[in-house]
């Protein structure tokens, strides 16, 4: 791992917010980031992220690679849950397996978001497409998450998922519908009336992911103590998870994807765990499914390993191969 | 601060074994011995990775020497 990007992303202002918030919670400190200012800022990012990969993609031409990247990226979402909740099974319940696996084959924007921050920090191009990408994930992940859930929790206790409720809510969620709307505005305004809202789409983009990452850190904080209790094997599963898919998607992407920045954004994709779209469809649709279990998995191991460690070590292994 | 950090940095990449080759060998057996430590779990999959960063470390070092 080349130390230069190591020390470069943690000493990222971003990153030292998130541990703050960390530190506030061991700490018994009060500081809190109030809710509806929070959901404000997660939409903002969204926006910013879906309005810019619009931007970018209206300035490059239509290519096989990008219908590739959508294709890969569906086949992410669909791959990893099955194979995790496979070795999940081993540990936890049906419905638990179900819906960690689905985490972990979804993806999270905020991690999506901060590597796009870490690639702008150290100059790499990537393409607007893989915003779409990244939108596309969301959803697949649930189904085959719901679906695995189904065809092994046979007998008596036979789930009854409302099939309707929890596709309506994997495919027009909020966060997914607000960055693909984002997505197609963007690619529909011309430049100058883009260069109009740049202020507000580019230029406050790093101060307001600072304050989303120092939230999270609160949160993540709070998360870690109650999971700290919940034993090894979900800790290992939620470091290890993400270094094999990332190392692996990052390595075997050089064969079909061009440009860094797009392939260390597949690695982090694939790396990543839903901790908001999936735990919300997930309450409607498995309430058996224990919160307590995913969502610190997710985003109080996964997330910080990813934009630690996870990122450097991905670029290294994408600069160092193919 | 940070420069006089990067400026230390360079002066150990011109030595012989990179202090980045170290961290990268440590942080890949802590994970090794977590797996290990739980039964083996991923493994398989841990000894992919393994391959995959010595894969990486071999064309690093094959791009310093050019």
């Amino acid at each position: 791992m080349d130390l230069h990007l190591l020390i470069d992303n943690l000493s990222n202002p971003a990153l030292l917010f998130f541990f703050l918030g960390v530190i506030a919670v061991q700490l018994k400190s009060d500081l809190k980031i109030p809710e509806n200012s929070s959901k404000f800022i997660s939409l903002y990012l969204l926006l910013a992220i879906g309005f810019k990969g619009g931007q970018e993609l209206a300035h490059s031409e239509f290519s096989l690679e990008i219908l590739w990247s959508l294709l890969f990226g569906i086949f992410l979402a669909v791959a990893v849950p099955v194979y995790a909740y496979f070795i999940l099974r081993r540990k936890f319940s049906v419905e638990n397996a179900g819906a960690i696996a689905a985490s972990y084959g979804s993806v999270s924007a905020v991690t999506f978001v901060t590597a796009i921050s870490f690639l702008e920090l150290e100059q790499i191009a990537f393409s607007g497409h893989m915003v779409a990408v990244m939108a596309l994930m969301e959803a697949p992940s649930i189904m085959i998450g719901l679906l695995l859930i189904m065809l092994f929790k046979g007998g008596k206790e036979k789930t009854n998922i409302p099939m309707k409720n929890v596709l309506q809510h994997a495919l027009f969620n909020g966060s997914v519908l607000l960055i693909l709307g984002s997505l197609v505005i963007g690619f529909l305004a011309s430049e100058a009336q883009a260069e109009g809202i740049k202020p507000f789409t580019t230029d406050i983009f790093k101060g307001f992911l600072a304050v989303f990452l120092l939230d999270m850190g609160i949160t993540s904080g709070k998360k870690l103590n109650e999971f700290v209790k919940k034993g090894k094997f979900a800790l290992v599963f939620a470091i290890i998870v993400p270094i094999v898919n990332g190392c692996i998607v990052a390595f075997s992407t050089g064969s079909f994807i061009t440009g860094t920045g797009n392939r260390l954004l597949f690695a982090i994709l694939a790396a990543s765990a839903s901790y908001i779209a999936v735990p919300a469809a997930m309450k409607i649709a498995v309430p058996k499914a224990s919160p307590s279990l995913y969502i610190p998995m997710a985003l109080a191991i996964t997330f910080p390993f990813n934009i630690t460690l996870g990122m450097p070590l991905y670029l290294y292994i994408i600069q160092n191969t193919f | 601060m940070r420069e006089a950090i990067n400026n230390s940095l360079k002066r150990l990449k011109e030595k012989p074994s990179t202090l980045e080759e170290v961290i990268l060998v440590i942080i890949y057996f802590i994970f090794l011995s977590l797996s290990i430590s739980n039964n083996n779990l991923f493994l398989k999959e841990l000894t992919l990775c393994g391959l995959i960063i010595l894969f990486a470390l071999m064309g690093a070092q094959a791009k310093n020497k050019y």
